[in-house]
């Protein structure tokens, strides 16, 4: 498949679970990927993967809480490709299970910073690419379905996932005249965070599938990478601020 | 229902809940802190959109502006509703925030703002499926911006189509007054988690 074919995407917490699943999914679409991770431990690895089974692909070193690591990783990337075309923020910092009433800047602070300033990053950073791609010209963030419905477990994530579909909304907007698209993308899947908390709770893991139309939890690469691509490509060029929920047929609300 | 607690009581349209409270026989107190408060029927948060935010492309903000637009309304409601928490009546508290609907819309140019106001509204969704066992209820009205903030920049309608109720609706703050009352009324008791427009019948989705 080369949808992608000459692209370049840069995707945020790539190392693992579903960003890994979008970088992969991206890849094998034809398009360069940058992973752009904190650690190099969980990046390089990813990256190695994607040119192993014939992709292009290079790990970048970033911290999406701070301005200037997500200027340094779109230079990078521009660089190292030619372009930018396609900016996936996916990194996200699991906070614990809290009570609003109990929520304090702990808590706030680490699902602020990389979701929603996280995407103000990117946005910030990417947009001249984004504008000099015109029609390809892709922002989707990776929300959530508690950013929809909210969360008995997790008020603060559920905020600013909702918060992320907010600026995709606006952006959408704002960039629409550009040619370029912003969506969010709202998974449930196979991540580092679920398998925590599934460990925690042996009975969860069969209660939040037995909650799925398919019965099923997400894989990201094989149930969300390809919602990314196809966001990611022409097919998608009229499709912006939307939320496209990938949870197995759970959340059913619009 | 006899005493709400109001935050933002002085912005225009605190007044005018004030004014439809008392027509209910409810005492709407001005939030100073909570120190001296004691068990409360209702918490009603206002803002803090009373200011209007100040227009922009949202990558022209510096990162002081996009604190300022998305991250202090959150934490101003996120630390209110931490401490109404503590004075809520069991059963039967009630808790109604106001927000903008630019957060529900998107709004180009206050794409920050409209996060905010988003973030705002599932804090309140969340609290409501927490607080909900305790018998304490919580639902957002959502307002046109520019019934909330005198002065508000113009945006583009978030319909296709004319406001139903015509376009002074969009922006009557009274009429916004008198839903927050209602959502204190017995008869809404059932209801948590709800998000009402109040905004003459502009937005209608989902």
């Amino acid at each position: 498949m080369t949808a992608l074919a000459g692209r370049t995407a840069i995707v945020t917490g790539a190392g693992q679970g579903v960003g890994e699943g979008i970088a992969r999914a991206l890849a094998a679409a034809g398009a360069n990927v940058v992973v752009a991770t904190r650690r190099a431990e969980t990046g390089e690895p990813v990256a190695a993967a994607i040119r192993d089974a014939g992709g292009l692909a290079c790990f970048v070193e970033t911290d999406v809480t701070v301005g200037g690591s997500v200027e340094a990783a779109v230079s990078e990337a521009v660089g190292r490709f030619g372009a930018l075309e396609i900016v996936v923020h996916n990194a996200y910092k699991p906070a614990r299970a809290h009570r609003l009433d109990d929520a304090d800047d702990e808590v706030w602070a680490p699902n602020a910073r990389t979701a929603v300033w996280g995407a103000f990053y990117c946005a910030r950073a990417a947009y001249p690419h984004l504008r000099a791609a015109g029609l390809r010209g892709r922002l989707i963030l990776v929300s959530s379905p508690a950013g929809v419905e909210g969360s008995a477990t997790r008020p603060v994530y559920s905020a600013v996932k909702g918060a992320q579909r907010a600026l995709a909304k606006s952006l959408a907007k704002e960039w629409g005249g550009d040619g370029i698209t912003v969506n969010c993308i709202a998974p449930v899947a196979e991540s580092p965070a679920l398998t925590e908390a599934f460990a925690g709770d042996p009975d969860l893991r069969d209660a939040v599938a037995a909650r799925t139309a398919l019965r099923r939890i997400g894989q990201p690469e094989r149930d969300i990478g390809p919602v990314a691509v196809f966001l990611a490509g022409d097919g998608a060029s009229f499709v912006t601020g939307q939320t496209i929920v990938c949870d197995g047929g759970s959340f059913m609300a619009l | 229902m006899s005493v709400a607690v109001v935050e933002h009581a002085s912005s225009p349209l605190g007044e005018e809940v004030a004014a439809r409270l008392g027509e209910l026989g409810i005492r709407a107190e001005p939030l100073t802190g909570w120190d001296a408060v004691g068990v409360v029927d209702a918490y009603v948060h206002l803002g803090p959109w009373e200011a209007p935010p100040r227009p922009g492309p949202l990558v022209e903000l510096d990162d002081h502006a996009f604190g300022e637009a998305f991250e202090r309304p959150v934490l101003e409601l996120l630390w209110s509703l931490r401490a109404a928490y503590a004075h809520l009546r069991r059963p039967g508290g009630r808790v109604v925030v106001v927000v903008p609907t630019i957060g529900m819309a998107g709004a180009p140019g206050l794409a920050a703002s409209a996060a905010a106001a988003e973030a705002q509204r599932l804090l309140v969704k969340s609290a409501a499926r927490q607080w909900g066992a305790e018998g304490i209820t919580m639902n957002v009205v959502a307002a046109d911006l520019a019934a909330l903030a005198p002065g508000a920049p113009g945006l583009p309608s978030v319909s296709l189509s004319a406001p139903a109720l015509g376009s002074a609706a969009v922006t009557d703050r009274a009429a916004v007054a008198r839903v927050v009352a209602m959502l204190l009324e017995d008869g809404a008791a059932a209801l948590t988690g709800v998000t009402v427009s109040a905004d003459g019948g502009t937005w209608m989705a989902p």
